[in-house]
């Protein structure tokens, strides 16, 4: 060693970049409003209905997948819009069971199908796998319909991957 | 008092000689001085068939080349085991206040990780110029600072690499990336000084920004170290070299 002096490079680096990569599975309700419309120059009246389907925070939503063994639980922040769901490198699909409210017993099976790929992060990373969403499906427990929103999955946290639709 | 014709008429003589004395005056102040070129001119118009050739000489320079070694690379190495490396420089004064310089060196990375695990061996060579921005007190003042501009290429080898990545539910993945021959390219801006602080012996320093070129060319992997550019995983990178140098000296000063 030169001149005596401590090495002081850490025998494992800091990551300061997200190495654990997740799927976001957004919860987005149906909402349907009548609006009342005047004609201001006629003065006539007629109502319309007017669809939108905004993101729906959720009471205490969770999400536990269902494999043969090693199974993760995932509990989203209180009032969350969305649960963040891991992907298994070593296969192709996952199911997971979502709870929209961890104290109501009111579920749906979502199955996630994909195709992984190693991803090279950095030296002090890593690598890590990144997924294409090849197609999802879900049971209709709650839930009306499942789409994809964005089939990439990245490092990028705030992408919105999948829409889980609710019409009540 | 009454003016005569007579002295009317040598008051208009003396006015017009003044004139003309004054435009004559003008006219040769308005003449260019004679140069080396028109005299030559004016003397192949007189003998068409010889030829004046009227050469500049140069003042007396004395001529520097400045050899050193960037020593902060002794206690880089010290400190950051996994990137040894050893860089070299050179310069040569031109007239005009400008530096030519070039560098080289080699240096080797080494990554051992639990994650990830490879080394890599690359050697350097630099070309630039530096442009003093203190003016010489004298042809014996070699004091220097400097801003400077240059081209960088770095040849090297990464070994197999193999990586594991950990899976939440329990299994692991491990596999091997094949080695890689690599050629990068980067340009760099840099800034310094160099005082001579014993006769011909200077020290001082350089920082310098550095922009790769041609990162593209790491797909699957990036190297830790490139011996002369820094981390092969960022596309800028910014480094510090302190120079211990020994000038070589000849020509005349007077």
């Amino acid at each position: 060693m030169a001149w005596g002096m401590a090495a002081c490079e850490p025998e494992t680096p800091e990551c300061y970049e997200p190495d654990h990569i997740t799927t976001n599975l957004n919860f987005i309700k149906k909402q349907v409003d009548t609006v009342h419309i005047v004609d201001s120059t006629t003065g006539m009246s007629r109502d319309s209905l007017v669809i939108t389907f905004p993101d729906t925070f959720m009471k205490s939503p969770s999400a536990y997948s269902l494999q043969n063994s090693n199974n993760v639980s995932i509990m989203a922040q209180p009032n969350s819009a969305s649960v963040a769901v891991l992907m298994n490198p070593d296969s192709n699909a996952i199911a997971y069971r979502v709870q929209y409210d961890s104290t109501v017993f009111e579920a749906d099976t979502i199955t996630i199908y994909y195709k992984p790929s190693l991803h090279f992060i950095s030296n002090a990373c890593g690598y890590t796998y990144y997924y294409r969403i090849d197609s999802v499906n879900g049971t209709r427990n709650v839930l009306d319909s499942v789409f994809i929103l964005n089939d990439a999955v990245t490092n990028e946290a705030s992408t919105r991957h999948i829409g889980l639709y609710f019409f009540q | 008092m009454q003016i005569t014709p007579f002295e009317m008429k040598k008051f208009l003589s003396l006015i017009t000689f003044v004139f003309f004395l004054e435009q004559g005056n003008a006219q040769q102040a308005s003449i260019p001085p004679m140069t080396d070129s028109m005299a030559s001119t004016s003397d192949s118009m007189a003998m068409p068939h010889d030829s004046i050739k009227v050469k500049s000489t140069k003042p007396p320079y004395e001529h520097q080349i400045k050899i050193g070694m960037d020593i902060s690379r002794l206690a880089f190495n010290g400190m950051y085991p996994s990137r040894q490396s050893y860089e070299f420089q050179a310069d040569y004064l031109l007239r005009n206040e400008l530096y030519v310089n070039v560098e080289a060196g080699f240096g080797k990375g080494k990554v051992d990780y639990s994650f990830l695990k490879y080394q890599t061996n690359s050697f350097f060579l630099k070309a630039g110029v530096q442009r003093t921005l203190v003016s010489r007190i004298s042809p014996k003042d070699f004091d220097v600072v400097f801003v400077g501009a240059g081209y960088g290429i770095g040849i090297g080898k990464r070994t197999e690499a193999t990586y594991h990545v950990a899976s939440a539910f329990g299994g692991s993945s491990d596999g091997i990336i094949a080695p890689q021959n690599f050629v990068v390219h980067w340009g760099e801006l840099m800034a310094g000084i160099r005082v001579e602080f014993l006769p011909r012996v200077f020290a001082g320093w350089t920082v310098r920004g550095k922009f790769l070129l041609n990162s593209g060319i790491f797909k699957e992997l990036s190297p830790n170290f490139i011996a002369g550019y820094g981390k092969g995983d960022k596309a800028t990178s910014f480094d510090f070299n302190f120079y211990l140098c020994y000038a070589l000296r000849w020509g005349k000063t007077e």
